[in-house]
């Protein structure tokens, strides 16, 4: 049942088994894992089925660092940010999870083998039609698509899978309203959870309506799936028993924010001594089988332990073909040089047959940026129209992001001078020093409200539960404890439905 | 020694083996522009080679080039690879593994950001050099 939250008459109380905070991918995920399980569930949406400017203007905030914008990146309507996402999908990879000596503050308290059967079934929920991330198999049997035999071991094929993409707010509307045990309150904003003088039990929910009214929520237990900004926001808003806000006795919350960062445009250009060498499932992605699938280039786990870097994903895309056009050649000196770029492959190192058609492709990155406390979402003294503090982001990178994204090109331009088919231009060649303002974002929110054993480190424990708190807990990839190399959202699915087991388990 | 801003480069990497001696040190030295030209017999396209060396060396501001210190230390690289009077290892097969072998130890050359291995990019430059004037 769908409730709108502006006719709720002020001061009303409701009670129930449990809150889920924010109908997104985590939220609409959670309710859905849960609906038969005889548990009351109440999902508070602060937004409705369509997008409302007003609403919207909650997400905004102020940004220090390198800039950031809060609101667009992000969207505050049933379905939330899966509204606008672009459906790549692939899990974290089991280093990912794993204590890295080179990365300050890495290793989650649970490993990729206790995810991978959620895995499975956030596979199912985000619609990808198949499973294959890492072995070219299945694709390579079902379709003329053949990973590149590149050399040096420090350079991989990999797979994304695509969501159609699931709009979460459309495709599970009709479950999330027909599941007898599901109230979903549209237009009601949490404003600030209350707790008991110890902040030590969640007691009730504030709500707020945007046209004045407000009423209560009595869980016995709560789940905050507010997205990777507003989790950490609505912790710290919610002040009135401990004054740093709750799961904040360490001053952890809102620190670690990690951003895959990206080089907006493309980092490198590569040229190819056959067009034909590059298969379909590289430049696009490719139906096979039951699956849409793109092969992207991510660093071999030797090389990263070797060289002691932050991942990349690298994907391809096809630009041109190396002709030379004065004109353009007169501006762009690395232009000038692709004739001679091709015929330096064709005579030196190709076993390309003769008629091969060069081609250069661009490059675009994504990497994995270590955890950082001093990167971090605090709230602003300024106020939105509910009177609650506004987030307000310190993004910042730091030395080892930058050098792990310097260091994955280059390794990339050996992978392809190596297999002697390729050679690599890399036009972002700012290396480690590369200025704020060139770089980009991907629309992921994590680490806000990591997950770790040890409450002075992180704010969740291994179930997603707020350390220190016996019925607040988490959902979303504010708890990533590392934020990995691909995109967030199948990862934080899979947690999602992890932690609903856990919920239905009685704990 | 007053150091030229030729030494300077041949120095930092390009031609080094024409100090250093080697196979064609004291056996081709004085042929020094038929290896060049046997060398830049590789190439189907020099125009294009010698762009992209022109290309390199104008970045790094420098404008004259020796085209017999660059055949020399080009053909040391590729003695190491096994290119030898004998032709057991071809010219190319050569090139080929001294590239490779750059690309293994990362001893990549910016040419207006594309990846040159070292032994292309002095290739390229060597295309770029003047003939060696006629005797
Ligand atoms: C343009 C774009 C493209 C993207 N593409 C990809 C992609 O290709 N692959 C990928 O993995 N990820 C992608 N993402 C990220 C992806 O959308 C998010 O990871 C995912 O939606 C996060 O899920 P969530 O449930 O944690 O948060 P959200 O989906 O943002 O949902 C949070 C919900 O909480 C509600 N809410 C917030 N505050 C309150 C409050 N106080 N009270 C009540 N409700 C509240 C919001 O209205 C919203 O509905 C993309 C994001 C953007 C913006």
């Amino acid at each position: 049942m769908f409730i709108d939250g502006r006719t709720i008459p002020d001061g009303t109380v409701i009670e129930t088994d449990l809150a889920i905070i924010g109908a997104g991918a985590a939220g609409i995920t959670m309710a859905r894992a849960l609906a038969d399980t005889g548990i009351d569930i109440a999902l508070i949406e602060s937004g409705g089925f369509e997008f409302d400017p007003a609403t919207q203007e909650l997400t905004e905030g102020a940004s220090t660092g390198v800039s950031y914008p809060l609101d667009t990146s992000r969207l505050r309507y049933f379905g939330g940010s899966t509204n606008h996402w672009g459906g790549w999908c692939r899990p974290l990879n089991a280093p990912d999870f794993e204590k890295r000596d080179w990365v300050p503050w890495s290793g989650w308290p649970i490993s990729r083998t206790d995810l991978d059967p959620f895995y499975v079934r956030a596979a199912e929920v985000c619609e990808l039609g198949a499973s294959s991330f890492d072995d070219p198999a299945p694709w390579s049997s079902q379709s003329g698509n053949r990973p590149l035999p590149l050399q040096g071991g420090e350079v991989e094929t990999r797979y994304f899978l695509f969501s159609p993409p699931t709009r979460f707010g459309t495709r599970y509307r009709k479950d999330i309203g027909t599941a007898p045990r599901v109230r979903t309150y549209l237009h009601s904003n949490v404003t600030n959870i209350v707790t008991d003088d110890q902040a030590a039990e969640v007691q009730s929910l504030t709500i707020r309506t945007l046209d004045g009214k407000g009423y209560e929520i009595r869980p016995k237990r709560c789940v905050l799936a507010t997205g990777g900004i507003e989790n950490a926001r609505l912790l710290l808003a919610s002040s009135h028993a401990i004054p740093a806000g709750l799961g904040n006795g360490h001053g952890v919350v809102g620190r670690f924010f990690m951003e895959h960062i990206h080089v907006p445009g493309q980092i490198a250009f590569v040229a190819l001594s056959d067009s034909r060498m590059f298969s379909p499932y590289y430049q696009d992605h490719e139906r096979i089988g039951t699956g849409w699938v793109r092969g992207v280039f991510m660093m071999s786990d030797d090389y990263l332990r070797h060289k002691k870097r932050l991942g990349s994903n690298m994907a391809i895309y096809s630009d041109h073909a190396p002709t030379i056009d004065p004109v353009k050649a007169a501006q762009d000196p690395g232009l000038a040089v692709e004739p001679a770029v091709s015929n330096m492959i064709r005579q030196t190192t190709s076993g390309a047959p003769a008629g091969a058609i060069p081609m250069i492709y661009g490059i675009s990155c994504a990497t994995e940026q270590a955890p950082d406390p001093a990167s971090r979402i605090t709230l602003s003294r300024e106020k939105d129209a509910l009177g609650m503090p506004r987030a307000e982001l310190h993004w910042t990178l730091n030395a080892l992001d930058r050098r792990s994204l310097a260091g994955n090109i280059r390794a990339i331009a050996r992978a392809f001078g190596l297999w002697g088919e390729g050679r690599v231009r890399i036009v972002f060649d700012q290396g480690e020093d590369w200025a704020d303002e060139e770089v980009g974002w991907g629309n992921h929110h994590m680490g806000t409200t990591r997950m770790s054993d040890d409450p002075r480190f992180g704010v969740v424990d291994a179930d997603c539960r707020v350390h220190g708190m016996s019925n607040l807990y988490v959902a979303g990839s504010s708890v990533f404890t590392t934020g990995g190399a691909v995109n967030p959202t199948l990862t934080l699915v899979a947690l999602a439905l992890r932690l609903a087991d856990h919920l239905k388990a009685g704990n | 020694m007053e150091l030229s801003r030729r030494h300077i480069l041949l120095l930092s990497g390009v031609g080094l083996a024409a100090f250093g001696g080697g196979f064609y040190a004291g056996s081709i030295q004085h042929h020094a522009p038929d290896l060049r030209d046997t060398l830049l017999a590789v190439l189907d396209d020099p125009a294009s080679a010698a762009a992209a060396g022109r290309a390199w060396f104008q970045s790094s501001g420098v404008s004259e080039l020796d085209g017999d210190a660059l055949a020399l230390g080009l053909a040391r690289r590729l003695k190491l690879q096994g290119w030898n009077s004998k032709g057991e290892v071809t010219l190319k097969e050569a090139l080929g593994k001294s590239i490779r072998h750059d690309f293994e130890t990362d001893d990549m050359v910016s040419i207006a950001g594309w990846q040159f291995a070292r032994t292309s990019a002095e290739l390229c430059a060597l295309a770029a050099s003047a003939p060696a004037p006629e005797a």
